[in-house]
């Protein structure tokens, strides 16, 4: 059980001047904001609850398409695994607890 | 005397509405303790779709935290090193969202350990008594 969807932060993005000015990247919340939304296409009703660890391995920059892909974690019904990726290689990885049901 | 927003956004690179901290109530060697009311500005640079995610809630603590190297830098007359957020560990978000948060933010980061360019921070980020996200940060030099 996965889900997968190619997003990009366009280089007008509200953060990106202050952060940081004449050499923006992409904040690492921001990233994460687009794993919930992937999250929250893949399962309607489950919202983010945690994260049990998010490692951000290379910088975003403005523009660049990047890939989310969540999976159902092993052994336990309320995580999923996600990784972000520009082409193959990884920009943030981890896992994230959910809940399911209503807010 | 509390630190303003004009001398932190001196202490840390983030630039204008992304400097989102307003003040340092107290700090010392081990832990800060910053203020900020921008959760509820509808200019806040990390909303979507007019919402402000409590995981922005890190944000926050990382830049507290910065601001925390960036004052013991400045105590011991060096210049703090660039970093950036390379971690997050065992965060819970106790709401789902910041913006309809009415009271002001109050951001805690203490430091467990490292130096420098290399520390671990746990963050709490609360309203009054009601604590509203809380994690472990990485910072890490930028190389």
């Amino acid at each position: 059980m996965s889900f997968e969807i190619c997003r990009a932060i366009r280089a007008d993005h509200p953060s990106l001047a202050g952060h940081f000015p004449g050499a923006p990247i992409v904040p690492g919340v921001v990233i994460l904001d687009e794993v919930a939304a992937a999250l929250a296409e893949w399962r309607e009703n489950c919202h983010l609850t945690g994260i049990r660890a998010a490692k951000f391995v290379l910088p975003l920059e403005p523009e660049q398409p990047f890939t989310v892909c969540i999976t159902a974690a092993k052994g336990a019904k309320t995580d999923v695994d996600f990784c972000c990726r520009v082409d193959r290689r990884v920009v943030v990885e981890g896992r994230l607890e959910i809940s399911c049901g209503a807010i | 005397m509390p630190i303003d927003k004009a001398e932190i956004c001196t202490l840390i690179p983030h630039a204008g509405l992304m400097c989102l901290l307003d003040s340092v109530l107290k700090w010392d060697d081990e832990s800060i303790v910053c203020t900020s009311e921008t959760h509820r500005d509808p200019a806040n640079p990390l909303r979507r779709d007019g919402r402000l995610s409590a995981l922005h809630a890190f944000e926050y603590g990382a830049q507290a935290a910065a601001v925390h190297g960036g004052l013991r830098a400045r105590l011991a007359g060096v210049v703090a090193p660039p970093c950036y957020l390379a971690a997050l560990r065992d965060a819970h978000l106790r709401v789902t969202r910041l913006d309809e948060i009415a009271s002001r933010l109050e951001v805690r980061a203490q430091r467990l350990f490292g130096e420098g360019g290399n520390t671990i921070y746990d963050c709490r980020v609360s309203a009054g008594d009601v604590l509203l996200a809380d994690g472990r940060i990485t910072i890490m030099l930028r190389t």
